[in-house]
């Protein structure tokens, strides 16, 4: 007899099953970042506006090859 | 299509004038649309109108229970045609619901995205679907007394755009070969490209989400939307003095033409593009940044500025029942008891609305239409608003309110003055909407040419602040966020077509309520609960019919014009039934006298 925890074709825990309806399936911007952090060659500055944020990048956002920036 | 039958409730003495008159399915709108009539021949207007939908579709259903943050993606689904307006509702109210706030290059980017659309989705909407109702062929179909006056009418601005007699126009916009016609469905073409560089696709956009996009934001990006946008200039300024001439014309031409679609005015706008100095998606701050919006909300009725206060706006809306298929949800939980300011939310309003859907046979003496009833309370009445198809309603409240100064736009307090610069061929012009006397078929056609205008002369200001940021470096578009456990937001902003808001409460993460508000519903929806009818059949009820042809070949065009002037759709097919049991099938599509009727037993 089938457990209450499987349908006809699918196991719980499998994709598919019942108990993931309703949950996203694509890879989320906010969930990358919790993992891996900023993206390399990214950094904030200062808010703007109603407290928008605002952010500007180096070389390293465009290439990981020995990015070089320029003199400031 | 149409259907005419002999009206079984007619008197003796209009036995032989009034005939039932059906036009569906009115096509490409959400869920389908039918226009039914009674037709006072002798009177030659319509009697009667009920409007109906006959698709259940559901969402406010099945988003319960889902991830938030699949809102977006899921409702742009709603439709296919401003499916990226969903989109954008959607991310408002979850930048409200998350608390988060996308940097200024994400707000600018959907704001061109946004303003893409209107000037894609208003150009092939007026000039390849509305200008049929406008086009020599359907004119000599259904008023030869007038086309033979637009043969030998000139047309005011010719210089502008290049058509010497009122006729030459009306000839231009003859669906597939007419010059006019083929050139707009160029520029729908190229608007879509715009729309595509800032939202990734059309129309379910890729690249937008609560706090903010994920477009790659370069001066290439800007600079290829740019050179599109200066040819949507110069188009305009052919455009715009077209259309002045084609509907002043019909006025001249039809006297009384005024009465055509006319309804009390009774607008609402709920504004559009956000501006990021302004805005910070906090709801006990929504009065102010909505103020700020580049397309002032507002309701206004009988021409006056009710309020242009978001909350306002927001804690006025009600959903009636009264002719709808759906159950009352009276005594059923309340979601929402007071707003985050602390005033109290009704129970007919959207956040604390239940979807009981009860299928049952079409009565238009009880139960007619899937569509409820939303309505604004003002405190005393429940207001069957509409928008004007959009455009009306947004100039009439952004005129009305006088905050919008940019430089390329200026609302005056009773106009809307837009600048356009220099292009290609032609100098820097200055074209000014001014408030109609009516809220009728005629200024709705007229507010859409103008406010195609309006979008890109915003378009232009947003650009210069986009590359602005670029240039400072300010590239981030994008801001992570997190979804809290419990949480309520709301969005607001214009359709194409117009109002648009979305309503959401979060539960242990996950989306508890959902309501969308389309414009349509707000439109085409039927009698409520207090017997008032909805925009669509107040508009068309009463209508004079100018129509020269008698009932056997009587197209409806009026009342099609009028219909069509919200925006809605167009008929693709008709079937008609006229009295005796004898049968009229006939293809009305947009090829104005390509079909010839068909007749059976």
């Amino acid at each position: 007899m089938a457990s209450h925890e499987h349908d006809s074709v699918t196991q719980k825990g499998e994709p598919g099953h019942p108990e993931n309806v309703g949950k996203s399936t694509t890879g989320r911007g906010e969930d990358v970042v919790k993992k891996h952090g900023k993206e390399p060659g990214r950094y904030e500055v200062e808010e703007k506006g109603a407290g928008r944020p605002a952010g500007k990048s180096t070389l390293r956002d465009q290439t990981g090859v020995d990015p070089k920036d320029p003199k400031s | 299509m149409v259907i005419a039958t002999e009206s079984a409730r007619e008197t003796q003495t209009t036995r032989s004038n009034l005939v039932e008159m059906h036009w569906d399915p009115i096509t490409r709108i959400v869920g389908s649309l039918g226009i039914y009539t009674k037709i006072d021949f002798g009177q030659r207007k319509v009697a009667e109108c009920h409007s109906t939908s006959s698709i259940f579709r559901g969402y406010s259903i099945f988003m319960k229970g889902k991830d938030p943050r699949d809102a977006h993606f899921i409702t742009s689904r709603i439709c296919g045609i401003c499916g990226d307006n969903h989109a954008t509702c959607s991310c408002y109210a979850q930048n409200m619901a998350y608390g988060v706030k996308p940097p200024h290059l994400g707000e600018w980017i959907v704001n061109l995205g946004e303003a893409a659309e209107y000037m894609f989705d208003h150009n092939i909407f007026q000039e390849n679907l509305v200008g049929v109702d406008f086009c020599e062929k359907m004119v000599r179909e259904t008023n030869p007394g007038v086309w033979e006056k637009a043969a030998q009418t000139e047309a005011p601005h010719a210089r502008d755009h290049g058509y010497r007699m009122i006729g030459d126009i009306m000839k231009s916009l003859n669906p597939f070969e007419g010059e006019f016609y083929r050139e707009a469905l160029q520029m729908s073409r190229m608007t879509r490209e715009m729309f595509c560089l800032m939202e990734g696709r059309h129309v379910h956009p890729s690249t937008l989400y609560p706090g903010g996009v994920g477009t790659v934001a370069t001066i290439q990006l800007f600079t290829d939307y740019l050179t599109r946008l200066m040819r949507y200039v110069e188009f305009m300024k052919r455009v715009l003095p077209m259309h002045d001439d084609l509907f002043d014309f019909f006025y001249d031409a039809m006297p009384g033409y005024e009465e055509v679609g006319n309804r009390r005015i009774l607008l609402g706008c709920w504004g559009s593009f956000q501006d990021p100095e302004v805005c910070n998606f906090e709801y006990k701050d929504m009065t102010r940044w909505g103020r700020a919006m580049y397309v002032t909300p507002g309701v206004v009725v009988d021409g006056k500025l009710v309020t242009n206060d978001l909350v306002k706006i927001n804690l006025g809306i009600r959903i009636l029942l009264g002719s709808s298929y759906y159950e009352d949800w009276k005594g059923k939980e309340i979601f929402v008891k007071n707003d985050p300011l602390g005033n109290p939310v009704d129970e007919k309003h959207p956040w604390n609305q239940h979807t009981l859907p009860k299928p049952q046979k079409r009565d238009f003496d009880e139960k007619y239409s899937w569509v409820m009833s939303p309505r604004w309370y003002d405190g005393k009445d429940h207001l069957a608003l509409d928008t004007g198809g959009g455009p009306l309603a947004r100039l009439w409240s952004t005129a009305l309110s006088g905050l919008v100064d940019i430089g390329y736009i200026k609302a005056t307090g009773n106009s809307v003055v837009i600048n356009l610069p220099k292009t290609v061929t032609k100098p820097p012009v200055t074209f000014e909407w001014k408030i109609p006397k009516w809220s009728n078929t005629i200024e709705r056609n007229r507010a859409r040419t103008y406010f195609q205008a309006y979008a890109a002369a915003a378009a232009l200001h947003f650009m210069d602040e986009a590359l602005k940021e670029v240039r400072a470096g300010h590239t981030k578009t994008w801001e992570p966020f997190e979804v809290p456990k419990d949480a309520i937001g709301c969005g607001f902003t214009e359709a194409v077509r117009g109002v648009l808001s979305h309503h959401m409460v979060i539960r242990d993460g996950k989306i508890a309520n959902y309501h969308p508000y389309p414009p349509t519903p707000w439109n085409a929806n039927p009698r409520d609960v207090y017997g008032t009818p909805g925009p669509y059949e107040d508009a068309v009820q009463g209508c004079p019919i100018f129509e020269e042809n008698g009932r056997d070949k009587f197209k409806g065009i009026d009342i099609m014009r009028t219909v069509r002037s919200f925006d809605p759709c167009l008929p693709c097919g008709v079937h008609m039934y006229l009295g005796d049991g004898k049968v009229l099938e006939q293809v009305h599509s947009p090829i104005a006298g390509a079909a010839a009727p068909m007749a059976h037993e």
